[in-house]
């Protein structure tokens, strides 16, 4: 083995492997998400999820069960979004993904299950966090709904920790 | 002078690889997640230039370590270069050797380490979905094929430089024996992990045939059962791989074969393995014996559960099961070194490959017959004097008596079925047991483990009595605080004078024995008949040396090559 000469293609193959790297995200950009038909529950966490990132809080407040509903108060619920906003969400919380690992369940109850991908990055200390989430969704007469109180997609505090 | 630009040079490279390493695994994962390999469905939108983010890290670590790297590994290779003045003391360094030894090391950990994940990702995907994920949050197979790619090549890389360094001609010393600590401790713990996994799988395989009374939770079935599986398939190739390379290197012709097959190393692994394979053995097969006991003894209670006699034949089957491949590597590792050792055509390593077997198989057995027999006495002296360990309560000491009887019963059979030869072998030649390096060892380590123990037991005991003594109120029950360490102290005592007047005898007839007799070698006068003046020429003394070693090696039995 010719010392310069494997040392040459190994710089090379790097190289050449960073500017595969820039190109495939330059020219891909950002994953789009995946589209799901309206009926599915997947459809409805996707548009929840799409209400968190639009700072909707009465609208993801709407994608939650009328049962989870009739036990939390929109107020209840504004209050712990207030505060998850303020450590949970950029710029104060991490920068996530949310990837649906599959569903399981039949009829009017299925299991959604997620990954979530956390960013924190502070110059060259960058870590990402993953972390798997079951959601239990409902099928209520306006469509299917999340059947457990969450704040984005942790359980909501309550009681004295709702303040 | 060069020693300290050679730690400097494999210093940096080392530091500068990781930073390099690290830099390639973010990039491919970034590639990876880009073109969704190895993730779910994306749902949410997608993090806020989190994929250009991370290629800014991979950018910038790559953009150090490669520059970084390539210099100071150029610098440590032109040292080889046939031309350099130096080339044969750079590759036969002692540095070079550590650097490849640690590299391939870490670089194999880590390799196999994501392998395992990726493999579990896998497995776990036929498997019954866990209702909680708790167990496995943080895989991402996406990273884990990344770091196995990176690991892989870079191990590839470092494994072709070693390949080439040898084939350049004979290394000695360090430069030898160091990396042979990687491939050999590669193969044992590779071997070890395998064997750990096969275990487990069989106690997966034990609970799904005969289902315990109180069911664990399925999450936690499917995660240790592709947690197992992946460890065994991933340890298993890397074991396979590395006990097949060492085959390689002891079936080839020339230096690399002679050197292998003499190394005191390779000695030394199937010591080990002796070691773990006795010790797995016993432990195993008294975990079999304790779960018959238990019920027998009436200490079910006392272990707290509804064991019932599906859990009885499902613990037993188990545990010898997962005996047997322990028992094959022993018994094949001790074949394998008995065989090498007579294909050598020399009586005194036959000698020390038998004696080896012996003298690791009794120590395992004599280290648990020790500890179970001290637990006992210790419960014994406990019950005579009247403590309460066996009075009332859970009765915790029938678990106990269930437990320490096997190891002390087996450690006991397994000490004397190998002790029993090592003594004929010293009624046979006193004089020349009583000299051998092993025999001593053997002797003197159990000695320092009785006095280490004892040290410790008896310095319980006297502050107990001191405390007593003082009126210091120490509380509880002296008796029984008091049994287990006296009982440590007899065991230990009892060994340490056994083996210590082993060793005084031994000491006597070293003594007694007449000063072995240096044969003169053959002048050159005697022999000069059949001898046969070369005259060798090359390009530089360091590589002569290496050369005449080489043909050294190489002669057939009744040569030599002596230097004029």
């Amino acid at each position: 083995m010719s010392t310069n000469r494997s040392l040459l293609y190994v710089a090379a193959g790097i190289i050449g492997l960073v500017v595969l790297a820039v190109a495939v995200v330059l020219l891909a950009g950002d994953r789009k998400p995946q589209e799901f038909p309206p009926d599915a529950p997947e459809a409805a966490l996707q548009d929840y999820l799409a209400a968190w990132d639009s700072r909707d809080v009465a609208g993801a407040y709407g994608y939650l069960s009328a049962r989870v509903r009739s036990t939390t108060s929109l107020e209840d619920y504004q209050l712990a979004a207030d505060n998850f906003a303020s450590y949970g969400t950029p710029p104060n919380g991490p920068n996530r993904r949310v990837f649906i690992d599959n569903s399981s369940g039949s009829g009017d109850h299925v299991v959604v299950r997620l990954t979530v991908e956390e960013l924190y990055a502070n110059g060259l200390n960058t870590d990402v966090q993953r972390s798997r989430r079951s959601v239990p969704m409902v099928h209520d007469p306006d469509g299917w709904r999340i059947d457990e109180p969450l704040v984005w997609l942790d359980p909501m505090p309550v009681g004295e920790y709702l303040k | 002078m060069q020693t300290v630009r050679r730690l400097y040079v494999y210093l940096l490279s080392g530091i500068s690889l990781g930073v390099l390493a690290y830099g390639l695994i973010v990039l491919l994962d970034v590639i990876f997640g880009q073109l969704g390999i190895g993730q779910g469905t994306l749902i949410g939108r997608d993090g806020d230039n989190w994929a250009r983010q991370q290629l800014s890290l991979a950018a910038a670590l790559i953009g150090v370590g490669l520059p970084v790297w390539g210099i100071h590994w150029w610098f440590a290779e032109r040292g080889l270069h046939p031309d350099r003045p130096n080339a044969e003391d750079e590759r036969a360094s002692v540095v070079r050797a550590l650097y490849l030894s640690v590299v391939l090391d870490v670089l194999l950990g880590f390799g196999a380490f994501a392998a395992r994940d990726l493999v579990r990702e896998a497995v776990l995907g036929f498997l019954p979905r866990p209702s909680a994920d708790f167990y496995y949050g943080n895989t991402n197979p996406a990273m884990s094929l990344a770091s196995l790619l990176v690991a892989a090549a870079a191990w590839g890389y470092h494994v072709a430089i070693r390949r080439r360094d040898m084939a350049r001609g004979p290394l000695h010393g360090a430069a030898a024996w160091l990396p042979r600590i990687y491939v050999y401790g590669a193969t044992l713990v590779a071997l070890s992990v395998t064997l750990q996994a096969f275990g487990d799988l069989a106690r997966y395989a034990g609970e799904t045939v005969w289902q315990p009374a109180s069911n664990p939770d399925d999450s936690y079935r499917s995660y240790a059962l592709a947690d197992s599986l992946s460890t065994f398939a991933v340890w298993a190739g890397a074991w396979l791989g590395h006990w097949w390379y060492v085959g390689t290197l002891t079936n080839a012709g020339g230096w690399r074969a002679t050197s292998e097959r003499g190394a005191r190393l390779r000695l030394a692994f199937f010591v080990a393995v002796i070691l773990s394979g006795t010790l797995s053995v016993v432990r195993l097969a008294g975990e079999a014996l304790r779960a018959v006991l238990v019920p027998a003894f009436g200490a079910i209670d006392a272990i707290g559960g509804n064991l019932d006699g599906t859990d009885l034949l499902r613990t037993v089957a188990v545990a010898l099961v997962s005996a047997v491949p322990w028992a094959v590597a022993w018994w094949l590792h001790q074949r394998r070194m008995h065989e090498e050792a007579l294909q050598a055509d020399d009586p005194a390593r036959t000698m020390v490959a038998t004696r080896l077997g012996l003298h690791a198989v009794a120590l395992v057995g004599l280290a648990f017959a020790a500890v179970g027999s001290g637990w006992l006495a210790g419960l014994l002296i406990d019950v005579l004097l009247g403590g309460y360990r066996s009075v009332g309560g859970s009765g915790f000491w029938r678990a106990e008596l269930a437990t320490f009887v096997p190891y002390a019963v087996l450690g006991l059979v397994v000490w004397i079925w190998r002790w029993w030869p090592i003594q004929s072998l010293h009624a046979t030649d006193p004089a020349g047991e009583a000299s051998s390096t092993i025999r001593r060892s053997f002797l003197l380590i159990i000695l320092a483990a009785s006095v280490i123990a004892a040290l410790g037991s008896l310095a319980f005991v006297l502050y107990r009595l001191f405390g007593l003594l003082l009126g210091a109120g120490l509380g509880g029950n002296t008796i029984s605080d008091l049994s287990t360490p006296v009982g440590a102290l007899l065991a230990a005592g009892t060994v340490a004078l056994y083996h210590g007047l082993a060793l005084r005898r031994d000491l006597s007839l070293r003594a007694a024995a007449p000063p072995v007799a240096i044969a003169e070698p053959p002048s050159i006068a005697a022999t000069a008949a059949e001898s046969l003046a070369l005259v060798l020429h090359g390009p530089s003394k360091g590589e002569l040396a290496a050369a005449v070693d080489a043909l050294r090696a190489a002669l057939p039995p009744g040569f030599t090559l002596d230097e004029g």
